[in-house]
């Protein structure tokens, strides 16, 4: 019987560890540690499902200026084609950390979207937020995008100037072999549509390189300028070898969305049949 | 003999004592576990992007298959889901619908199941402007891309990888529409 006093406060002890702890009259520090713990348990679950949107909007709730909160509450909407719902939430995350979300938005304005101009304008304004470095969202330098995106209106000027920019700065910073293929791909496909052969010719020869001679895009439009040259055989060789590598998977795809200048395989039997016929 | 008496007691208690920290551990995590779906007094109701069956358009054309059950709802079958592949379908709305004379501008998304039969059915509609904010589109505009997406040819069959069984599946798709013209199919 007298251990029983023992075995009472160790029920206590349990019962307090498990308790809950009230959220009101913390500071804030305590506020976003408290919001990191809840938004840490609520991303254990799927991204979207109601736990983790309740959980999220709870953290938001203790600590109502917790960036990284508000920006994910806006994910899933932007994923799963809910745009109305997804730009007034992403824009309450760029008021609260601006550095990191307008370069990031002119990303999602560019693939989710397709909207050149939006995206190269988020771009703009990070070189006036952080003049004193190139920001990088989603792993590539807001010139490489630019590339892209004035690739995707046309201007190809400009797209070679922002490419040329960002393949000089990498491989200063890391050397030639470090560069993204892709930026060699795409500087070489505005070089093409420009008209501008060799130094489209170098940047897909750049692109082969650094791939182990596998992309059906850049051999596809080696093939197309191979034809414009009436270098039929070299078109035909190079068109050929893209289809194989379009076959064994090696072209240009990303997650989510289709990407810029995908190719298909009507694409390459189309130029194929073009280059047979000549 | 009092001594293996107490001996028993003094397990006989830890082994209390353990039972009932591991009920209570248990019970807290399957309690915060079946608390975080609870939805009562939440913001959120739904998953995001759920379709309500009951009020969505074509809602009674055709049934799901088996249990009802919908996969790729974390970001539609995308890429996937396009019959032969994306190209073909944009070729397909290029010959049938850009020549229609339109003047609006703007995002239309729609939102979308389709069976194990490759039938597409219980639409969402959001037509937006170009700053994707919530606004009417001409409702000719939207008829005919409505009619044109809901068009179960234009959908696969999706099957589970490791087997020939089809499931029913969410898509959206959403076009960018510059004076009347789609410019853009996303995704």
């Amino acid at each position: 019987m007298e251990k029983l006093p023992k075995l009472y406060l160790s029920l206590c002890c349990a019962l307090v560890l498990f308790s809950c702890q009230k959220d009101t009259n913390l500071n804030s520090n305590e506020k976003r540690e408290l919001a990191k713990k809840t938004y840490k348990a609520a991303i254990k679950f799927r991204q979207g499902s109601t736990p983790f949107q309740n959980g999220i909007a709870d953290a938001v709730a203790i600590d109502p200026l917790y960036a990284q909160g508000v920006y994910e509450l806006s994910v899933a909407d932007l994923k799963r084609g809910l745009p109305h719902k997804w730009l007034p939430q992403y824009n309450k995350a760029v008021v609260l950390d601006s550095v990191t979300r307008i370069p990031w938005r002119g990303y999602l304005y560019l693939w989710f979207y397709r909207d050149y101009k939006k995206a190269i304008a988020d771009f703009d304004a990070s070189d006036t937020l952080t003049p004193e470095f190139i920001d990088a969202p989603q792993g590539h330098s807001v010139d490489y995008w630019r590339g892209i995106a004035y690739l995707g209106l046309k201007n190809y000027e400009k797209s070679n100037w922002y490419f040329e920019k960002h393949i000089a700065k990498e491989i200063k910073d890391f050397g030639e072999d470090y560069v993204d293929v892709t930026a060699f791909l795409y500087n070489g496909i505005s070089y093409f549509e420009a008209g501008n052969y060799e130094k489209a010719l170098l940047n897909f020869n750049k692109q082969l390189k650094y791939s182990r001679n596998l992309s059906a895009d850049a051999k596809y439009y080696k093939a197309k300028i191979f034809k414009a040259e009436n270098k039929n055989d070299n078109a035909l060789e190079a068109i050929n070898e893209a289809i194989q590598n379009f076959n064994q998977g090696y072209n240009n795809t990303r997650g989510y969305v289709e990407t810029l200048r995908q190719l298909y395989p009507q694409d390459l039997t189309e130029l194929k049949t073009e280059i047979e016929s000549l | 003999m009092m001594k293996a008496k107490k001996v028993f007691k003094i397990i006989g208690i830890i082994l209390l004592v353990v039972i009932i920290i591991i009920t209570c551990i248990v019970g807290y995590f399957y309690y915060t576990y079946t608390q975080a779906f609870n939805t009562e007094n939440k913001p959120y109701k739904n998953y995001i992007g759920y379709i309500n069956q009951e009020k969505a358009l074509l809602n009674d054309v055709y049934t799901l298959c088996e249990n009802g059950y919908i996969l790729r709802t974390y970001n539609g079958a995308g890429l996937d889901a396009y019959t032969v592949n994306k190209k073909h379908y944009r070729d397909q709305l290029n010959t049938t619908f850009n020549h229609n004379e339109f003047t609006d501008s703007g995002y239309l998304n729609f939102r979308f199941l389709v069976n194990c039969k490759g039938q597409a059915g219980w639409f969402e509609i959001i037509e937006m402007n170009l700053d994707l904010e919530e606004q009417p589109l001409d409702p000719k505009l939207v008829d005919a891309l409505l009619s044109f997406t809901s068009k179960s040819e234009h959908w696969n069959v999706l099957n589970y990888s490791d087997s020939d069984k089809a499931y029913n599946y969410y898509m959206y798709v959403s076009y960018r529409i510059e004076y009347g013209k789609v410019t853009e199919i996303i995704p």
